[in-house]
């Protein structure tokens, strides 16, 4: 027991750090699926597709700012296609998002050239900016969790701005957003856009900080970033704007924790996409389990 | 103020279901004109409204309001010049958002919208007075969800929401229908008392034939996608129920019953 305890403990700093790396992968869900109600799965190619852009333009001597950025632009764009094929298309977007990530993978394998580049030696943004950065746990959690503060309080005031009130007058009823001079296209165009920007930001990040970008590095990235969405929704509830924001921040942390937990208890890593897969089909799935449980009793009766 | 000419709409055109839904629309309203439009179902009344709105690009013809033609323009850019409310008590309000914030976005219709909190200053002031003379306690309830309002509420506060941001056309899809008698009521009343003070020109669909006698200073009825007959003034004012009925042997129980 104390070794288990021990191993957790150990678990933890890294745990969170990650988390809050992560939580922008949720984030990058949360937006879409939330506030524009464009369920969206471009985040599995768009993480690896900023980490693997970030990496190739390191490795080809940019600066890693530049890379960085680059990477983020990339993230929209990729995002601004899946939402495209939707509007153009009239491509349902859960589709239009698999078509894009499906694509992305042969798209990071150009961009990179090979399915794995290993940065350990060359300059990253993170250790320019801040002296031992990716050698430090306590680094990174103070900057991940500034970074975190930072952005719920942007998106806060953000989405009561009167921008920010277009973006959700469209998810939540795009004939209104439209009767009131909305322009629906570009708002889901540019939201979309902005939420795989961060999961692309994740990735560059994730990258540089782990020392390598591959190709395989988005893979479940989707099911634990829905997954930490919805424990955070099931803590932080979503009745208000800042409620909805905290959600993913909060539920990554949550749910890397207890991925932590279960590594330092002795489950095989490879296990861990089933049990976060069958986690989320629980959750998703309980009002359908609900309604038959108290429909069983009328039944007997 | 608003001007249809030679309207003609048709769905799925060549098709075994092709559908005539407006075949030669000539409609002219004067500023300030309240028009009630009724017909039978499939007359073309919702067709006409969405050709007028931009949800729908008439296969021939002109749209112009206030002397512009908008027939080019997409429903969100015509949304500057109009103000619709529709039967669905749900489709104009954005049911988790606050009243204050559905009414801020009303209000930001006409300009350009900017990175700036949207209610601020007196604005919690102006969307009190606009909503106060509902008498419904709106007011009170600024920062109430919309979706914890009633059916009859949501509609008072789309209706406020269409005359925000000074529109010059408004659209009225039989607003009235999906409520309750006394609901209904009370927010027949209220658009009227607006349209008075506002001057504002008023496009009406009604099901209900005691509506369209009762309100309005202009009646076009229209079947088959045409204007079948129109009425002003005091024509308009001498109409009844049973004269129309008698007249056109409307034998639309729907329309009578409604």
């Amino acid at each position: 027991m104390a070794e288990f305890f021990a191993a957790f403990w150990n678990l933890v700093p890294v745990t969170i750090s990650h988390g809050l790396l992560y939580a922008l992968v949720a984030l990058g869900i949360m937006i879409p699926f939330r506030l524009l109600n464009f369920p969206d799965l471009t985040s599995e190619g768009a993480f690896p597709l900023g980490g693997c852009v970030c990496a190739a333009l390191i490795a080809a001597a940019v600066h890693p700012l530049v890379a960085m950025l680059a990477a983020v632009v990339a993230g929209f764009g990729a995002g601004c296609v899946t939402a495209g094929i939707h509007l153009r298309l009239r491509i349902n977007t859960l589709l239009a998002g698999i078509l894009v990530v499906t694509m992305l993978w042969s798209v990071n394998l150009r961009v990179m050239g090979k399915s794995n580049i290993p940065l350990f030696s060359l300059p990253n943004a993170f250790d320019q900016a801040w002296r031992g950065f990716t050698a430090s746990h306590g680094a990174q959690i103070v900057f991940w969790v500034a970074l975190s503060a930072a952005l719920v309080v942007v998106l806060r005031w953000f989405l009561r701005t009167e921008v920010g009130l277009m973006v959700r007058a469209v998810g939540a009823n795009d004939t209104m957003a439209r009767a009131n001079g909305v322009n629906v296209a570009h708002v889901t165009l540019l939201g979309v856009g902005a939420a795989n920007a961060f999961s692309a930001f994740a990735g560059a990040s994730l990258a540089q900080i782990q020392g390598y970008a591959d190709v395989a590095m988005g893979f479940g990235m989707l099911i634990s970033g829905l997954a930490a969405l919805i424990i955070g929704e099931a803590i932080t509830g979503r009745e208000s704007v800042l409620r909805q924001i905290l959600a993913p921040f909060v539920g990554a942390v949550v749910y890397y924790l207890v991925v932590a937990l279960g590594l330092a208890a002795g489950v095989h890593p490879s296990d861990l996409k089933l049990v976060t897969g069958l986690f989320v089909l629980g959750t998703l799935g309980l009002p359908a389990f609900r309604r038959t449980v108290v429909r069983e009793p009328k039944l007997r009766a | 103020m608003l001007l249809l000419e030679g309207i003609r709409k048709t769905f799925n055109p060549g098709q075994p279901n092709e559908k005539v839904a407006l075949e030669r629309i000539e409609l002219s309203l004067e500023k300030g004109e309240f028009a009630v439009v009724i017909g039978s179902n499939g007359a073309g009344k919702s067709t006409l409204l969405n050709v007028v709105a931009g949800d729908l690009a008439p296969d021939a013809g002109r749209v112009a309001i206030g002397g512009a033609d908008v027939t080019a323009l997409p429903a969100h850019q015509r949304a500057r010049f109009i103000g619709r409310v529709f039967q669905d008590t749900g489709a104009c309000t954005a049911p988790g958002l606050s009243v204050e914030e559905n009414l801020a976005i009303a209000a930001g219709r006409a300009r350009t919208r900017r990175l700036v909190s949207a209610i601020r200053g007196t604005a919690r002031e102006r969307f009190r007075n606009v909503l106060a003379p509902l008498g419904l306690g709106l007011e009170e309830r600024l920062a109430a969800r919309v979706e914890l309002l009633s059916g009859g509420q949501r509609q008072a506060v789309s209706l406020v929401m269409a005359l925000l941001g000074e529109p010059k056309l408004l659209i009225l899809d039989e607003h009235t229908a999906a409520l309750d008698p006394r609901t209904a009521e009370i927010v027949m009343r209220a658009t009227v008392e607006a349209v008075e003070r506002t001057r504002i020109t008023t496009l009406m669909v009604t099901h209900n034939m005691h509506q369209a006698i009762a309100y309005g200073d202009r009646l076009v009825m229209l079947h088959e996608g045409r204007v079948l007959f129109q009425a002003t003034g005091a024509e308009k004012r001498a109409l009844t129920v049973e004269a129309l009925v008698e007249r056109f042997g409307i034998v639309d129980d729907e329309l009578l019953l409604a």
